[in-house]
Parts: structure tokens; sequence; C-alpha cells
């Protein structure tokens, strides 16, 4: 036994320099961390924060090398988790100091109302599922779609008018220039960007328009406000992806998050064009059918100028031919276009009103000349009538005269 | 014994064979990535909450410092190897204690003699297929489940 130990002690005196328990690792990174979380907690002044920053990147690059041991050791985190956490701790003290210190407003204040319109959303997102849901189902079935499109419509414009203005929130707070902002303010803006899951949202709200188009019969009527809500959310977009990209970016570097959070902006750029183009399609194949049903057959067209100059070859067709235009005038351009298809035609995006106004004094053109061609037969039957009625009267004159002619003869003669 | 008859007592036969084979899962890792610092409660007992384990050392004081309440209020060191046996130690061991886990026990396996005077700082590290044995800058080994083993593997 003596012997046992004292060879132990020699080995382990020759190899013990600078020996390390790895429980005491373990403890000594989860001190650090700990006074970091603490420190976090308590400083207010924005440039010990900064300060702090630089901390929580020496932990991690001095516990690096034993990243393996402490993702096994660490319970229930593991060594990224860890200093992922310590990063957000210190964005969100960062974050709480600067809008209060800058702006006045307290961060609970302003997550509270985020928190808020969230839940909202949330609830919107379950009855726009339901709506779907029911709307796949009666279509499936052959029921009735008409009121649930209608009411699926409505959510769908209140939900986006809602993430508007979820963006909104997050975005006023640190002001108009958020996307040029220091990388701090930005990563702040940016992470509350993602923890309210905006970016999905609004991804969903293309995504959810694409599909209602795809799943509803559209009438005349539906393109005003569908037309409206697509204008309306793509200006948004344009006007915010940039700044999402900004926000998005900081808090990356921020987090030291490998996967870009913006990502999905590319896959929502891609959504609102197909969006746009989906609803135009449906848009000029609907107009088209309105001519096509009452055997009107127009050059086929799949925008404006296609419509237009489909439309006037028609007309001088119609003209050229001397063909009764009466279908297409009255049944179809004054009945149905002008009734129906004339606020949604008017709009700029789809051929404004100057060329509607071109369009429908073309149409004009040829209902006068089939006005005029029916005066013109009017008056010729009037004019054979009146003919007529004259030839016969002369001639029935004529008969009566003429008997009186006779009688009068032989007493003339027999004077 | 016709044709159905056969076959029926073959099947019995094979499933009555297959329930008496034990199942057996192989490549098994029990090791701990990290020692628990545990103190001893004033009932002489340990919890790991980690682990969700519970132990009472009454007999481990009294064997080591003979004395069963010599280890109240103090820190052992407890850590499970790779091929599952539980060492302990602690400041003032003389030994490290190699346990296997019983039906609601721990079964000495073998008491591996690290230090004449007690250890003073004493750590372990997880060291696959071995336990590493530190005591502050003085003792540095590896144990296996039996005994001490000299650098290079061999006891």
């Amino acid at each position: 036994m003596r012997a046992i130990l004292a060879l132990l002690i020699i080995v382990g005196a020759s190899t013990a320099v600078g020996q390390l328990s790895d429980y005491e690792l373990k403890q000594e990174f989860e001190q650090r961390a700990q006074d970091l979380r603490t420190a976090l907690d308590t400083t207010r002044t924005l440039s010990q924060i900064d300060s702090l920053r630089a901390e929580i990147d020496a932990l991690e690059r001095e516990f690096a090398g034993h990243k393996g041991f402490l993702d096994r050791a660490l319970y229930p985190q593991t060594f990224l988790e860890t200093i992922t956490s310590l990063r957000e701790s210190h964005l969100r003290s960062f974050d709480q100091t600067y809008l209060i210190q800058t702006q006045g407003i307290r961060i609970a204040d302003l997550e509270q109302q985020v928190s808020a319109l969230s839940a909202r959303l949330d609830t919107m997102t379950a009855e726009r599922d339901r709506l779907f849901q029911q709307l796949r189902t009666a279509k499936r079935t052959g029921g009735e779609t008409r009121e649930t499109s209608r009411r699926l419509s409505s959510l769908m414009e209140a939900q986006q008018a809602l993430i508007l203005a979820l963006v909104d929130s997050i975005f006023r707070p640190y002001g108009d220039q958020i996307g040029t902002a220091a990388e701090l303010p930005r990563a702040a803006a940016g992470r509350k960007f993602e923890q309210a899951n905006l970016l999905q949202r609004l991804y969903d709200i293309a995504a959810d328009n694409l599909e209602f188009l795809r799943e509803t019969d559209l009438q005349p009527s539906d393109f005003g406000p569908l037309l409206e809500q697509q204008s309306s959310f793509a200006y948004r977009w344009s006007g915010l992806r940039d700044k999402i990209t900004a926000v998005s970016e900081a808090s990356q570097t921020a987090l030291k998050q490998k996967e870009p959070s913006w990502a999905k902006a590319v896959e929502v750029d891609s959504l609102v064009t197909v969006w746009r183009e989906d609803l135009d399609r449906l848009l000029w194949a609907s107009l088209g059918r309105e001519f096509s049903q009452r055997g009107i057959i127009l050059k086929p067209f799949a925008d404006g100028p296609g419509f237009s100059e489909s439309l006037a070859a028609y007309v001088t067709e119609l003209k050229d031919a001397g063909a009764d235009p009466t279908i297409f005038v009255d049944d179809v351009w004054r009945m149905r276009i002008d009734r129906e298809w004339r606020d949604i035609l008017t709009k700029e995006r789809v051929l404004g009103k100057t060329e509607y106004a071109r369009l429908d004094a073309l149409v004009a053109q040829l209902a006068r000349k089939s006005v005029d061609q029916e005066f013109f037969l009017y008056f010729l039957i009037i004019a054979l009538v009146v003919l007529a009625a004259w030839w016969f009267t002369r001639r029935a004159r004529r008969g009566a005269s003429a008997p009186d002619a006779k009688d009068k003869a032989p007493s003339e003669g027999g004077a | 014994m016709n044709t159905h008859g056969s076959a029926t007592v073959g099947l019995a036969l094979s499933l009555l064979l297959i329930s008496c084979t034990h199942l057996t899962l192989k490549e098994v890792q029990f090791g701990w990535p990290v020692e628990s610092v545990l103190t001893v409660d004033p009932q002489n007992r340990i919890e790991d909450r980690r682990y969700s384990m519970v132990a009472d050392l009454t007999s481990l004081a009294a064997e080591e410092f003979e004395d069963s309440t010599a280890l109240r209020g103090k820190e052992v060191r407890l850590l499970r190897s790779d091929d599952g046996f539980y060492f302990i130690t602690g400041k003032g061991f003389k030994h490290v204690y190699v346990f296997a886990p019983g039906e609601g026990e721990l079964v000495l396996e073998a008491s591996i003699p690290v230090s004449e005077r007690g250890l003073a700082n004493p750590a372990m590290n997880q060291r696959p297929p071995y336990v590493e044995l530190l005591d502050g800058a003085t003792l540095r080994v590896k144990l296996s489940h039996t005994s001490v083993v000299e650098e290079g593997g061999t006891e």
C-alpha cells in the first residue's frame, strides 16, 4: 500500500501542473455567466452595457475549446445556448435602457402592447384556418361558399391591418431612421421583430391571399377590395423590406446567429409578385368570360393593353362587317362591363380612367351608328307607308271621278 | 398427431425459447459528463437532482472514518463511469470507493487506496474508459472500477 501511494504521489506530482477538474471548469463557466447576467440586470448606462458585450465575447472565446464538454456538462442548456441567452439578455438590457433614455418608453409597456397584438393575431389565425377549412369542405361538397369567402376576405383584411399595426408599434419607438441607426438599437428592434415572428406573419398574409384566390370563385365585385389589399400590402412591404433586413442583420450579428433570419424576406418578395400576377390573371380571365359567355369572341388578352387592343379590334370588325352590335353594345358593354366592371377597370393599375373612357367612346360610336341605321329604316318605312297611302288615295279619287265623266258625257252630247 | 398439431406445438416451443432468452442492449454508456459535488444532509443522505439519485452514506462514513456521522454537512464527490460504476470520494478520504448498482442499493466493488494522509482537494474527471482522480496539484491518476491504472493503461 505504501509503495503504491509513493508511486502515485511521484506520478501525480510530475503531471499535476495546470490540471483542472472538469467540475471546476464547469463551475467557473457557470459562475462567470451568472456574474454577467447580474451585471446586465443591474447596469443602467449605455456605455457600461456596451462594455459587457466584450465580456460575453471573451467568455465565449475562452471556453470555446471546452465546448464539447460543456455541452454535456451544462444542464439543461448547452454552451452555445448559454452564450446566446447572455447575448439576448445583453440586447434586452440595452433596449430597456436605450428606450427609457432616448424615447421615455418603458420596454415593459412596449412588450405588453406587442404581446396583446400578437395574441389577437393568433386568435385571428385560428379563425382563418377554420374558415379556410370550411371553404374547402363547401367546395368539395358543392355547398354555399359565397358567405364563407366574404367572411374570410374580411378577416384577412383585418389581419393584414393588425400585422402592419404591430410592425409600426415595434419600429416607431426607434424612430424613422432605424434602418440606418447604430447597430445595437437596430439589433434590439430586430430581436423584437423576430420574437413577434413578424416576418413569418407577413409571409402568411401573402400566402393566405394566394390560397384564397385559388380556392374562391371570384365575382366582379370581389376584385376591387382584393386589388386594394394587394396594392396596400405591396406598398407597405416595399417600404419595410430594407428596414427589416437592416434590423434583422444587426440582430443576427449581435446574437451571432448563423442562419440569416431575414432569408424569408426573399420568399415574401416572391409571394407578393405571384399574388399580383395571380390576381391580374384571374381578373382578365373573369372579364374575358363576360364576353365569351354571350358568344362574343375577343382576341385573348391578359392585361390592360391587351384588352384595349382586343376590344378595339372587335369594334372595327363589327363595323367592317356591318353586323348587328346590339348584343355586344347593350347586353355586354352596357349591362355588364359598364355596370359591374367600370369601378375596377378605371383603376390606374388596371386600365385607368382615360383608357376606359376611350374604349367607352369607341363602343358608343358603334351604338350611334346602330341608332342611325334604325332611324333610317323607320324613316323609310314611314315614307313608304305615306307613299302607299298617297297612291291609294289618288287612285281612289281617280276611280271616283271617272264615272262622273261618263255620266256627264251623254248629257253634254245630248245637248 | 396431424400436421396442424405439430405446427402448433412447434410454435409454442419457439415462443417459450424466445421468452427464456435474455434480451440485451449493447454499447450502453452510463458515464456522467461531470462529477456531482453533493453535501451530505443531517440524515447522512445525499441527493443528486440532475440524475434523480438519493443514497444514504452512513455505512460509507463508518467505513472510511470509523464514525457514521463524520460526513454530515461535508461535501462528497460522485461520478458514474462509462461502464456504470459509481465512484465516491471526498476531502479527507484515503480511498476512492467504487460501487455497482444493485436493487435499491449500491454494492461495494472496490475501495481503492489513493492517499495516506487523506485527499486535500480531490476532483474526479470522466476520461473513458477510466475515471481520473486529481488532488490539487499533487496527484493525478486514472482509476478503473477495481484499482489504480498506471499511465499507459496497465494496472
